[in-house]
């Protein structure tokens, strides 16, 4: 009887045993699927973003090739006009019209004179986003001085480079647009063997004061949104970012090492 | 008393500039000997053998321009600060060596004229600044510019100078906190570095140039980030 009983006992608790077991096993499983999940959830998450700037990435380079283009037209025009004026000259010359001949050098030179002498240095992004950034601020009234180095920047991916360059002009263009003087200066150097970029813009008053974090807002416009990417793209070549404001100037200044190990 | 010197081929202006250069330096409590010249060949000749502080130097001239004349400054390590003066808004140098203390435009001449005036004071006086310290029974003064690097040894500090290596009983923190703000920079526990002589920055070191020697010191760990931020805020201007 009792060894009966006590078979039972055994019978039962193996089986318990069995299906404590089997219960373990689904946990594993649940967990080890939930685990999965997770991952494959961040994974999306992670394409998600990879996708997203690799199209603003590609919409910047659009950008760049359409302005291009739209350089090469403008140089077109030129040739097409320097030819007609040599024309108009020659014809004068060849009557012996020295008098209108002149005027007519003169007004061209005076022409001329009024557009804008862009910078030419070597590195030919740097050239690129100079020249665009200068010429579109100068169109909306900016006063403009820059003192640029020519240096390759050989060891920045020209992604970065130019979503930095850009993000620093764009915003010192847009804040000095909105102050009362309009002015920006560049300043482009190798001191002291490292590669400085420094952007001014003109202030009213003080940014800093108001709005130390820089977040953006109605009231500053253009300063804010970039700079968590400049710092970003700062980080990724061991540099540094330094803003401050200097004689009704909001400054950004930027220190550019090495290329990521 | 500082020697100031002014070139621009056309005498209108080069008087022009006397007049505001004058005003300005003046106006900062700072009297000065000017020289003026129309002729770059002229300024070429008074450069070999006359010491100049400040030199306003036009960039579009004939026989020498005012790039070439910054390179020959360069090249013989003149210590003279060099502005240019110009009438462009743009200007591009091709390398560091022709590269001006600043530049002003004759389109905004009184308005950066003031800027760059407190700055090349500012810049003038720091090279007079000094360390005063006791040695022994002695006071010993020395130019910030002449000390390189300093270092820990033991209960003492080593000064390594241009031309010499001094000791003196001091601890390192009581002259960082002395000479933070004049330009140098703690790169190491063992290290204070001056960072008017450094040459490049590298991930774990320091290169310091003087003469002709050269100097690696080590950056550490802790103290990676500090640097390169001390390094940028340096140029602030």
């Amino acid at each position: 009887m009792y060894i009966f009983l006590g078979a039972i006992i055994i019978l039962l608790g193996s089986m318990l045993v069995r299906e404590a077991h089997k219960g373990k096993i689904h946990r594993a499983n649940y967990e080890e699927q939930d685990r999965l999940l997770t991952r494959y959830a961040a994974e999306h998450l992670d394409l998600e973003k990879r996708l997203s700037d690799m199209k603003y990435d590609y919409d910047k380079q659009q950008e760049m090739a359409d302005e291009i283009q739209r350089i090469q037209q403008q140089i077109r025009a030129l040739k097409h006009d320097m030819k007609n004026h040599t024309l108009v000259i020659l014809s004068y010359l060849e009557e012996n019209k020295t008098a209108e001949a002149k005027e007519y050098a003169g007004e061209i030179l005076n022409k001329l004179n009024k557009m804008y002498t862009y910078v030419h240095v070597g590195n030919s992004l740097l050239n690129y986003i100079i020249n665009s950034k200068l010429s579109q601020a100068k169109e909306q009234g900016i006063e403009i001085k820059a003192e640029i180095e020519n240096l390759s920047f050989a060891y920045m991916d020209s992604v970065d480079f130019s979503a930095l360059l850009n993000n620093m002009l764009d915003n010192a263009i847009c804040a000095a647009l909105h102050s009362r003087r309009k002015k920006l200066e560049i300043d482009i150097a190798s001191k002291k063997g490292v590669d400085i970029i420094t952007v001014r813009n003109s202030i009213d008053e003080s940014v800093l004061n108001r709005n130390p974090e820089l977040k953006s807002s109605k009231e500053d416009p253009g300063h804010g949104y970039g700079i968590g990417q400049i710092r970003t793209i700062t980080e990724k070549y061991t540099g540094s970012v330094d803003i401050y404001e200097k004689e009704e100037m909001f400054v950004v200044s930027v220190m550019l090492l090495f290329a990521p190990a | 008393m500082y020697r100031i010197v002014i070139c621009d081929d056309e005498t209108e202006i080069l008087n022009d500039l006397y007049q505001k250069i004058q005003g300005s330096f003046q106006k900062n409590g700072i009297s000065a000997d000017y020289t003026c010249f129309s002729d770059a060949r002229v300024l070429m000749e008074h450069m070999q053998t006359q010491r100049i502080d400040v030199l306003f130097l036009d960039i579009d001239m004939p026989y020498h321009n005012g790039m070439d004349i910054a390179g020959y400054i360069n090249s013989q390590k003149l210590p003279a600060i060099l502005i240019f003066v110009t009438s462009h808004d743009a200007l591009v140098y091709q390398t560091f060596a022709y590269r001006p203390f600043g530049f002003i435009r004759k389109s905004h001449l009184e308005e950066e004229l003031d800027h760059l005036t407190k700055r090349v004071i500012r810049e003038l006086s720091e090279n007079q600044q000094e360390l005063i310290f006791q040695k022994g029974s002695e006071l010993c003064r020395i130019l910030l510019n002449d000390i390189i690097y300093i270092e820990g040894e033991g209960n003492y500090l080593a000064l390594q100078l241009k031309n010499d290596r001094l000791r003196i009983r001091e601890t390192m923190t009581n002259l960082e906190n002395k000479l933070m703000d004049k330009g140098f920079i703690r790169c190491h526990k063992g290290y204070l570095a001056n960072t008017r002589h450094i040459a490049k920055l590298k991930s774990a070191e320091l290169l310091l140039q003087w003469g002709d020697e050269t100097v690696s010191l080590p950056i550490g760990r802790s103290y990676e980030k500090e640097v390169r931020e001390k390094i940028l805020a340096a140029f602030r201007n």
